[in-house]
């Protein structure tokens, strides 16, 4: 396996390297965003370990930019402690997971093999309890079948899921998925949910999207 | 000491300052009164006196002394009704000789008990003296009588009687003693109300100040009053105050948010090298076994720092007002991924969901279940909820050392260990338990300690539970 590693901290980068080298992988260590972005043009890696507080480029501006140019390798954000409820920034970011600092080198491991097999299963796909939603297919996959979703209702279930365990207000959903001010006469958010759960909850027999009178609405993955 | 009086609270210090006001009103009001009701007195007696000096003088000229015997030069003088009846206002007149025979005497001295003959050496035209005639209170006036050699030849008394001026000044007197506790009452009454009124600016600002904690230092008191007088100078001084103690508290978290965070990379390097050391077949025995103690303490340590980490956050900021998470299945992650031995017992139903953020949960709830394992044999701990009244509560059970009822609210101290477990020889850094109650609270609950039987301890966490549709 070919690591790339984004860190400052040349201890921790060397230290990971040795690791993975004892591990039978092979590790490669930039200390900024530019190096980065240079060494991913000329050499295809299985997994970036992203530090994110670095000078110059912050580990989420890397990434936003690594995935903005359509780069398809998974991306793991190292944080600090005090950085975890930004998790949902790192998540829509594009990346596929964060460890917190410090951490065991098993810990490492574990995170990128998880990444590496949800990959291998679908390119691009958001994974929720045992079901994923395809990005490309625009369906959501379970074992045994194949939901279609019209595009309000993939969008919907897409900002859900980069959401997942937060409460989102109608306002934030007109906003976000719809790009139109809320406007209390319009039903459209509610319609949408609808049919959206009808669709989820029927196939698949279970309840993501829960209510919360006066605040809006969460999407429990299981 | 409070005391509650028609619902309305009074401090100590108003009732003081009550007590004050109307001990200094009182007392002048007793002064006043004494002083007022002695010139009256003094007064009435001289109106008496005049009436009696001026009668006396008309009474003189109607007679005149021949030898013993009343030569009666005015008849229609004697003949007055004051001089006859008992009237509102009565003349008793009795003229008598040195020796004390009586001459003459009014008519309506009939209706009196006998009034005392007095002798007096009189250097004065007129003397005036109090007396009684019986239980009567009189006042009498004298005048010697001449003869045209200028000697004493007898006396000539007028009295009237002091009804009406004792009416008068007893009257007084009694609606002195029933109006008195009436303007007490009314001056008490009225010097609570003015002092609490002087003091409710200090009660509003104590409240505001009250409200103010670690979580908003940066609000201020915003009481309106004027810089110059005490209430301004109260509030600008305690203002000035909050303003040092927040710079002081941002300071020091900074502070400990750096240093931690400064920690957290060498920890780091520290754990990943210890890591390839452990996974490094090559090292021997004895070697192996100080790696496996220096990745223990070093797994403490970093313990340590995310603690104090957490610890200099603003509370605030700990807690997420827009996530919510499922309590069994947060409770099911963190004992299947932690303790892998079947020896904790989960009872919670799927449905309990809490508002907050997950991770910071789940670090409040590994401390509880840390401790609850490190402090027992037994290794047997059973977490349950259940919901009453809106909340979620949740019971954290150990059957281990157990906690004193005296150090059941200093375990929450930050580095605070009990002796008890000190004795043991249980390591620990008390931070755990300072950390649960940061969270807990942070998520607007509450945590309290309880006995478990036989022995052991059970933590009861109560949190807000949230209704999902």
């Amino acid at each position: 396996m070919e690591v790339l590693i984004v860190e400052d901290e040349c201890a921790i980068a060397g230290s990971l390297k040795k690791n993975f080298l004892n591990a039978g992988h092979h590790a490669i260590i930039v200390t900024d965003g530019e190096a980065a972005l240079s060494t991913i043009k000329n050499i295809q890696y299985d997994v970036i370990l992203l530090d994110w507080k670095m000078p110059k480029m912050t580990g989420l501006q890397l990434c936003k930019k690594m995935k903005g140019a359509g780069l398809k390798t998974p991306i793991i954000l190292l944080t600090a402690l005090s950085e975890i409820s930004n998790k949902v920034e790192a998540l829509n970011a594009g990346a596929d997971d964060y460890i917190t600092k410090p951490f065991s080198f098993e810990e490492v491991l574990a995170r990128i093999n998880a990444v590496l097999r949800r990959y291998q299963s679908s390119v691009s796909a958001l994974p929720f309890g045992d079901y994923s939603l395809d990005l490309i297919e625009r369906t959501v996959i379970s074992t045994e079948d194949k939901i279609r979703l019209s595009e309000k209702e993939f969008d919907l279930l897409r900002y859900f899921l980069l959401n997942r365990g937060s409460i989102v207000s109608k306002e934030q959903l007109c906003e976000k998925v719809w790009n139109i001010a809320c406007n209390p006469e319009t039903n459209f958010v509610e319609v949408t949910i609808k049919n959206l759960r009808k669709k989820l909850e029927t196939g698949l027999n279970k309840k993501f999207i829960r209510t919360i009178y006066g605040e809006g609405y969460i999407f429990f993955a299981d | 000491m409070r005391i509650r009086y028609l619902k309305i609270e009074i401090s100590r210090s108003v009732l003081q300052n009550s007590f004050l006001i109307a001990s200094v009103i009182v007392g002048f009001l007793i002064l006043y009164n004494v002083f007022t009701f002695g010139l009256l007195k003094h007064e009435l007696n001289e109106n008496l006196d005049n009436s009696l000096g001026h009668e006396i003088e008309n009474v003189n000229k109607a007679f005149r002394i021949q030898q013993d015997s009343i030569l009666i030069l005015n008849p229609n003088e004697f003949l007055e009704t004051d001089l006859t009846r008992i009237t509102d206002h009565p003349f008793f007149v009795q003229i008598y000789n040195t020796k004390g025979k009586l001459l003459l005497k009014s008519k309506n001295t009939e209706f009196i008990q006998p009034i005392p003959k007095r002798f007096y050496e009189l250097n004065e035209e007129l003397y005036f003296e109090d007396d009684y005639a019986g239980k009567e209170e009189i006042r009498s006036a004298y005048k010697k009588l001449t003869d045209e050699t200028g000697t004493l030849i007898g006396y000539l008394q007028l009295s009237t009687t002091k009804s009406r001026l004792t009416v008068i000044t007893t009257n007084l007197l009694i609606f002195n003693l029933i109006a008195f506790p009436m303007i007490l009452l009314v001056i008490l009454i009225a010097s609570v109300l003015i002092s609490k009124r002087t003091y409710s600016p200090i009660n509003k600002i104590i409240s505001t100040a009250k409200s103010i904690s670690a979580s908003n230092l940066n609000e201020r008191l915003s009481y309106k009053a004027d810089s110059k007088d005490e209430i301004g100078k109260l509030r600008d001084t305690l203002n000035d105050l909050f303003e040092r103690l927040e710079f002081q508290v941002k300071q020091i978290s900074s502070f400990t948010d750096n240093a931690s965070h400064q920690l957290m990379n060498p920890l780091t390097t520290i754990n990943s090298e210890l890591d390839f050391l452990l996974n490094n077949k090559l090292i021997i025995d004895d070697q192996d076994n100080s790696v496996k103690v220096i990745k223990e303490e070093t797994g403490r340590m970093i313990k340590i720092v995310k603690s104090l980490l957490l610890l200099a956050k603003d509370s605030n900021t700990l807690f997420d007002q827009k996530q919510l998470f499922n309590l069994s299945k947060i409770v099911k992650e963190n004992v299947k991924n932690i303790y892998k031995e079947k020896k904790i017992e989960v009872d919670i139903d799927p449905e309990f969901y809490l508002r907050g953020n997950p991770d910071y949960f789940s670090i409040a709830l590994q401390n509880l279940i840390d401790n609850a394992k490190k402090y027992s044999n037994e290794d047997w701990v059973t977490l349950s909820a259940k919901i009453t009244d809106g909340n979620v509560i949740l019971r954290v059970e150990d059957f281990g050392v157990g906690i004193n009822n005296e150090e059941k609210e200093k375990v929450y101290d930050r580095f605070y260990r009990s002796e008890k477990v000190e004795m043991l020889g249980i390591k620990g850094n008390g931070l755990g338990l300072s950390l649960v109650k940061l969270i807990i609270t942070a998520m607007n609950g509450s945590i309290e300690i309880n006995d478990n039987s036989p022995r052991g301890s059970i933590f009861i966490i109560t949190l807000p539970a949230v209704d999902l549709h």
